[in-house]
């Protein structure tokens, strides 16, 4: 009985091993349509003048083994004047607001911004509605991270292991004493 | 139904334990939630292939899960080196679960000595299908309530206050257990000890939360409990009380905090009636399984997988003090069963059936969600009644049978107005399966096991 019990635990195991890894199976999670990984979105202000929005706490990665595959876009809404409204980060000028629409795009090299990044606007009469700053990441272009970490991974992989072990063996003498 | 118990008792439980391990294993690679699993895997990818900072994406919840998810993530990472493998994922993502199913069984076992309790969580459809289908890890923040009332129970306090911080930090709902377990100790070890008991339960529920606490998290933190959460869900409503909120929705007042306008005068009410009866095991056990059925029944939400929360402690009830009948629990199983596998609530309950079933207009989904809820809440509240014996402590002269009648009929009428203001043909679904299953739940209550 025990016998028959093991060959049908190994029959089991290998039918669920050939399904698992002998047919083809597509990720559902298509990494170059993953867009928009952070969005700092601010409320807007009335300007009559210059006005500054400041967003901290911007993942470092984004600056760093990150920086050659992310890009940024600053969206501003609201209706300009027509004398306009130019927008800077950080000091460097991003570009001009344009007088014919209610949404304002732009795409902002990665090196103007920082950890710290404050948005700069100035115009005579800009109703800004809101202030979207948005990080995207082309995440198939990017080497993986734990491949480039492998020992942290083959670490953390042996210490999941050990503990599923200790725990294992206490919830074996549980069951034996059930 | 002795015949069944004569066969029960000839299955060991190790075979039991077996079995339902190895239909958890044989299934999980095969199925996912559709909306969930993917975001765990997200997770994963954020972490170690970006290597950026997951908080923002998880904050909602306490960061246990996110510990948990990314513990067994490497074990992916490295079989993917040889050959990816969706459904491998999909197998690691769940063994924590299984593994909290087991060890919930375990505990079952060994606060009731019950072979019966044991089968009833182990083999039971909806757990195997909450853990090792949809991938849900409600199983875990349960694990932990029930691991420390086991704890306290057994006097290790410290134990005890350490397992009810590490299930806040799966899900907010243990929190409402804490002033139970207060209680409890209190009357049973002194004001002393109830003290230190609070303060682990501080100490130790900082520590979980404390990477929130970092400067780059914390508004993280902030904005999942009070941006984002509250505006959740609004889609939708989960019970007969909420649908009072449901009104106010049209007024812009409701948030999905609002439960907390109806939970918390019902909630006091429960600590009071506990601070002058809940002195044993038993009695903490009811107050538990009173405060999360008020949750069901208040919170503006009902996700199927939540009923997972009370499972254990309604087994305990059942077996301990035989109150709560087979027909209760078969209902409650039938009732969530119907639920999970009748309708497509867009992504959020998903069953195998759903490719049957056309997509109902956002009209119909809010008849049918409501329709469904009102059911699912009236029976929650006899629940209630039957565990705590409310209905025999007001002392009406009733029988079952004018139980039943009063019951049935106030929901029939509250579902056919809802059923005329928002239904449609489909509505008479459930209406249906309540005029079935409800008239048998009412009559087991105040029966042989009442």
């Amino acid at each position: 009985m025990k016998g028959l019990a093991m060959l049908l635990v190994v029959i089991f195991s290998l039918t669920l091993f050939v399904a698992m890894f002998g047919y083809p199976n597509s990720p559902d999670i298509d990494p170059t349509k993953t867009k928009g990984l952070l969005n700092f979105a601010r409320n807007g202000e009335y300007i009559n003048g210059t006005e500054t929005w400041v967003i901290t706490q911007i993942d470092p990665a984004f600056f760093s083994h990150l920086s050659n595959y992310t890009l940024v876009k600053l969206e501003i809404s609201g209706r300009v004047p027509l004398s306009g409204g130019r927008v800077y980060i950080n000091d460097y000028y991003v570009g001009d607001a344009n007088t014919s629409q209610e949404l304002n795009e732009w795409d902002v090299p990665v090196k103007f911004c920082n950890v710290t990044t404050i948005i700069t606007v100035v115009s005579n009469g800009w109703n800004i509605k809101s202030v979207n700053l948005l990080f995207f990441v082309k995440f198939s272009q990017v080497p993986p991270w734990w491949k480039q970490n492998i020992t942290i991974i083959l670490l953390a992989a042996i210490a999941e292991t050990a503990i599923i072990i200790i725990l294992a063996r206490k919830v074996v003498k549980w069951i034996k004493s059930m | 139904m002795k015949e069944w118990k004569t066969k029960l008792n000839k299955i060991t439980a190790t075979q039991i334990l077996v079995l339902g391990i190895l239909i958890r294993i044989g299934i999980s690679p095969f199925f996912r939630h559709p909306f969930d699993i993917v975001a765990w895997k997200f997770l994963g990818m954020v972490s170690y292939d970006l290597g950026i900072n997951p908080f923002p994406y998880t904050s909602f919840y306490g960061p246990c899960w996110l510990f948990t998810l990314l513990g067994s993530y490497p074990i992916y990472l490295l079989v993917s080196l040889i050959r990816p493998s969706e459904l491998f994922l999909n197998l690691i993502i769940k063994l924590p679960l299984i593994f909290g199913d087991l060890i919930m069984a375990i505990l079952l076992f060994k606060i009731t000595k019950s072979k019966l309790a044991l089968t009833l969580w182990f083999l039971n459809p909806y757990v195997i299908w909450t853990s090792a289908v949809h991938g849900i890890f409600d199983v875990l923040p349960t694990l932990f309530s029930l691991l420390s009332m086991y704890f306290l129970g057994k006097k290790q306090y410290v134990a005890s206050a350490v397992s009810l911080a590490v299930g806040i930090g799966y899900k907010v709902f243990p929190v409402f257990l804490l002033p139970f377990f207060l209680l409890f100790s209190m009357r049973n070890f002194g004001k002393k000890i109830s003290m230190k008991y609070l303060l682990v339960v501080l100490t130790a529920s900082l520590l979980v939360f404390a990477i929130f606490l970092l400067p780059q998290n914390f508004k993280y933190f902030y904005e999942g409990l009070f941006v984002d959460l509250p505006r959740r869900s609004m889609s939708y409503v989960g019970s007969s009380v909420s649908y009072i909120e449901f009104l106010t929705l049209h007024l812009g007042l409701i948030s999905n905090y609002n439960f907390l306008y109806t939970f918390i005068p019902l909630y006091i009410a429960l600590i009071l009636f506990s601070c002058k009866f809940g002195t044993d095991f038993d009695k903490l056990n009811e107050a538990i399984i009173i405060t999360l059925l008020l949750l069901f029944v208040t919170y503006n939400t009902m996700h199927p997988q939540f009923l997972v929360w009370v499972i254990p402690f309604l087994l305990i009830e059942y077996v301990r003090k035989k109150r709560i009948s087979f027909i209760i629990m078969g209902g409650m199983w039938l009732w969530m069963m119907l639920w999970i596998f009748s309708w497509n609530m867009e992504m959020w309950v998903v069953g195998p059936l759903q490719v049957f079933i056309p997509v109902p207009t956002h009209g119909q989904m809010n008849g049918l969600l409501l329709v469904s809820s009102m059911n699912f809440s009236a029976f929650t509240f006899a629940c209630i009644a039957d565990v705590s014996g409310i209905l025999r402590k007001i002392g009406l002269p009733f029988s079952k049978w004018i139980r039943f009648l009063v019951l049935a009929i106030s929901t029939f009428i509250m579902d056919v107005l809802l059923y005329s203001f928002y239904g449609n043909w489909g509505t008479i679904i459930p209406v249906l399966c309540f005029a079935v299953f409800y008239p048998l739940i009412i009559v087991s209550s105040g029966g042989e096991n009442s």
